[in-house]
């Protein structure tokens, strides 16, 4: 038998609290101390469609989802014609005893377990959708061993704000599912340890709102957009309490000229968006290049182009992050790999906008932003907000022979900044070319110097960066490397526990580009690029920044994430 | 009160001799200087126009962002600090051209903010094109039979919207301006004035003589927001001018507990995430 290793997946039309009854179960497994990696898979509409949720368990840390599925949970049809391929052998289905499958053609090996999931939930009236889930979860955990003790307990945490006439329902729903299920007996067993009270459940756009939060980000407006809508959200959930404000804007160029207007009055300020949303702030991008104004923008990719398809996942959008906004302007663009980096990366965001005057793009995808894992509480007790050159203090008085200078030529090309309030301090923040007190200019020497005063700060920004662009993961000494970025790398390094011969390469800062340093990395080894886009974008800054040479490339753009297996397979077959 | 040397800066405008946003620039200044408040504590955010130019010759704090999107600055700018006083502005085409739907949603927000709009019915800076405000059947180059367009009535999407004061000035009374920009600085709220600005190289119609002629005032504002909106409607052998609407409202700002005891900027960030990842456990 099988212990504490599985894949569950539930199926279901939207409305049926597909995404809740995946939380529910990702939540009684990491009660049993398992870590888990979790993931949605939604069309873009509210009622319909075909909505799963797939959670993997483990003993280990896990990094990404991976086929076959051991139980599959079908709450309709769809799910059982969908996915009855996936199981793995000796693999369960469990599914309402109305569905006829005995058309279905399902393999001899798999266990079929009928349940009168429909009839038991049809007393709940308009409810019985998601009751249909509860019921769903109680035949689940029966089957893996697990006590209702601690289901109970995961859905009191989860529905504690709904009433206690609600939580008696699941419990019912729960226990009658538990106890309809008659057979316990599965290859799988569910057995629980201690748990691991360092470990949090989290996706990648709560941890960039809790960077966002811990960096003492004050002012955030955006306009939703998936798959980056869940930061605002969460962000508004928590304004209060953490002196922050979320504005819904009402479109994205509202959204990003507000959190510069934010800035310019001395706050940190954030906006998130997809791909469409990032082309309306594109022109605000370049407006604070020019009055170097730090701002950080979540870019959560999605496929396009245009609406593309909106819930699903792409890596299109990378050169478009470096090169979109018109004009040249230093800025920086960051590629989280994980929950911890989606985390760090927000930290150092902020910090390094402030530092340079500058924006900065964290690069993520839906995969990354919506996937749930289970990490190891973020620590950052070593952070300090570094606000760089800014003159904080309102209602203090600069004392200066002339007029205050905002873009002041300096060694680094930052100015000291001041925000309203502070006397003497006037200054007029400007998307004109402008000169040293942001008055409009149209001289050519004018021009030149101020545009080298801000192309000078690229210096710092690659010192700064320097060595911490790049990281290896795997075998050192192996000659092949892949080399990716974003959310692959938990696919990844998933492939590389298959895969003795191969290391993975991760670019975590696209711009600007670390030629360099991965040069330096790569040395000898051979060069596979993997990412989620049709022309690898990834490997057309590699060919622009330095002269390795690429020997071959793994690209997806179907609008799903890769598997390991994929991976595995296509390093295989190249040998 | 601040000494009217104070506000200058070191540049002299560079409108075409005899525009209207001289007169504009004189009641500002005039206003800013008359008024109790500090000098540091003034914000003007402009867009891109002839008009949006302004902040370069009155030294207050400023943003000269992108064409139509001042007001969003702005709004930034409000909830960062609200001890600020913040002025937005910009001509016609940047406000309600570009800026359109920012233009109806500041209305409809009730922020402390005071938008001035230089509207000259015509677009100056790009030499000569109809603008959202022109009369129908106003010639430019990009009209050259005739506008075939209904002009826009500002006064009557910002009252529709939800503003909390609405005036119209004219440019060509600076004294009667000026008291209309007091009077909606003072106002808490979102408050527009729309004001009338000759353009003497590009509009040949509405002319000072033409204004001249149709501007009267109106002596108090009308007692309720359709009232309101019926008065902003006229328009043609008589123009009224001064403040048609003014509310006294909560706004937004008065609604976030956030804002209740200091600004943004005068609190200390609560970075602690303690309780939060607890949440995650």
């Amino acid at each position: 038998m099988l212990v504490n290793r599985l894949v569950w997946k539930i199926g279901g039309e939207a409305g049926y609290g597909i995404q809740n009854a995946g939380m529910t179960v990702s939540k009684i497994f990491k009660e049993l101390g398992l870590y888990v990696f979790a993931t949605l898979e939604y069309p873009s509409l509210i009622r319909g469609g075909h909505n799963t949720f797939t959670v993997r368990a483990d003993n280990d840390r896990i990094t990404s989802e991976i086929l076959p599925v051991d139980i599959l949970v079908c709450l309709d049809e769809a799910t059982l014609n969908l996915h009855k391929d996936e199981l793995t052998k000796d693999g369960a289905i469990i599914y309402d005893n109305a569905l006829n499958v005995k058309a279905k053609k399902i393999r001899k090996d798999i266990r079929l377990l009928p349940l009168p999931i429909l009839e038991f939930s049809k007393q709940y009236g308009a409810d019985f959708k998601v009751m249909m889930a509860t019921f769903a979860i109680g035949a689940t955990i029966k089957l893996l061993g697990i006590s209702t003790q601690v289901a109970e307990q995961v859905i009191t945490m989860q529905l504690s704000t709904k009433g206690q006439d609600v939580l008696n329902s699941n419990f019912e729903a729960l226990n009658n599912g538990y106890n309809e299920l008659k057979t316990a007996a599965f290859k799988i067993e569910m057995k629980p340890k201690k748990k691991r009270e360092d470990l949090i459940l989290i996706d990648g756009n709560t941890a960039i709102a809790l960077g966002a939060i811990r960096s003492g980000c004050k002012y955030f407006s955006a306009y939703p957009m998936t798959p980056s809508t869940s930061i605002m959200e969460y962000v508004a959930k928590n304004q209060e309490k953490h002196n922050m404000i979320m504005h819904q804007a009402e479109d994205e160029i509202s959204a990003i000229n507000s959190c510069l207007g934010a800035s310019y009055a001395g706050i940190r300020s954030m906006t998130a968006t997809s791909g469409g949303g990032f082309a309306l702030m594109n022109e605000a991008l370049s407006l604070s290049g020019s009055s170097e104004m730090p701002i950080v923008i979540v870019l959560g990719q999605r496929p396009g182009p245009a609406t593309g398809l909106p819930t699903r996942t792409e890596q299109g959008d990378l050169l478009y992050a470096v090169h979109g906004g018109h004009g040249e302007f230093p800025r920086i663009v960051m590629a989280p790999g994980d929950v911890t980096e989606c985390f760090n990366m927000t930290l150092d965001a902020f910090n390094m906008a402030d530092k340079y005057q500058i924006p900065i793009i964290i690069l993520t995808d839906k995969h990354i932003a919506a996937s749930v894992e289970t990490t190891t509480e973020f620590k950052s007790d070593n952070y300090k907000i570094d606000r760089g050159e800014l003159l904080l203090k309102v209602n203090t008085k600069l004392r200066l022979k002339e007029k205050f200078k905002r873009y002041a030529f300096t060694k680094t090309g930052v100015s000291p900044r001041t925000i309203p309030g502070v006397s003497n301090g006037m200054q007029c923040s400007i998307g004109d070319e402008h000169d040293e007190e942001g008055y409009i200019i149209e001289d050519a020497v004018g021009r030149k110097r101020m545009y080298e005063k801000r192309a000078n700060k690229n210096k710092g920004i690659i010192k700064s960066l320097n060595n911490k662009c790049i990281e290896v993961f795997g075998n050192k000494n192996a000659k092949t490397a892949i080399i990716s970025w974003g959310s692959n790398k938990g696919i990844i390094l998933e492939a590389l526990k298959s895969l003795k011969n191969c290391k993975l390469i991760q670019v975590k800062i696209l711009h600007p580009f670390p030629g360099a340093e991965l040069a330096k990395k790569v040395g000898r080894s051979k060069i596979i690029i993997v990412e989620q886009n049709g022309t690898s974008q990834l490997g057309q800054l590699i060919k622009q920044n330095t002269s390795l040479k690429i020997s071959d490339y793994l690209l997806k753009y179907d609008g799903r994430a890769f598997t390991p297996e994929e991976i595995i397979n296509h390093m295989r077959r190249k040998k | 009160m601040i000494p009217s040397i104070e506000l200058e800066t070191k540049g002299l405008p560079n409108w075409c001799p005899g525009c209207g946003n001289y007169g504009i620039l004189t009641a500002l200044k005039q206003a800013l200087s008359e008024l109790d408040i500090p000098q540091k504590d003034i914000v003007l955010t402009s867009g891109i126009g002839c008009s949006s130019k302004i902040p370069h010759w009155v030294r207050v704090y400023a943003y000269n962002g992108l064409h139509g999107r001042a007001l969003p600055l702005a709004e930034g700018i409000r909830l960062a600090n609200n001890k600020l006083t913040v002025i937005t502005c910009g001509g016609d085409g940047d406000g309600y051209a570009e800026g359109t739907a920012h233009f109806i949603h500041f209305s409809r927000y009730n922020m402390n903010i005071k938008y001035f709009v230089h509207d000259n019915q015509v677009y100056g800076l790009t030499k000569g094109q109809v603008s959202p405000t022109s009369d129908e059947g106003f010639v430019t180059k990009t009209t050259p039979f005739g506008s075939v367009e209904k002009a826009l009535n500002p006064l009557i999407m910002a009252l529709s919207a939800g503003a909390t004061f609405a005036a119209r000035g004219y440019a060509g009374n600076v004294s009667q301006l000026k008291e209309l920009m007091k009077k909606a600085i003072m106002h808490k709220g979102s408050a527009l004035l729309d004001i009338l600005q000759p353009c003497v190289t590009f509009n040949h119609k509405n002319t000072y003589e033409w204004y001249s002629k149709r501007v009267y005032e109106l002596e108090t504002p009308l007692k309720t927001r359709n009232e309101a909106i019926s008065k902003a409607a006229e328009w043609g052998e008589k123009i009224p001018v001064g403040v048609f609407f003014d509310s006294d409202e909560e706004t937004y700002e008065d609604k976030l507990p956030q804002l209740k005891e200091k600004s943004l900027i005068e609190e200390e960030p609560k970075t602690d995430i303690k309780q939060l990842l607890k949440e995650l456990k």
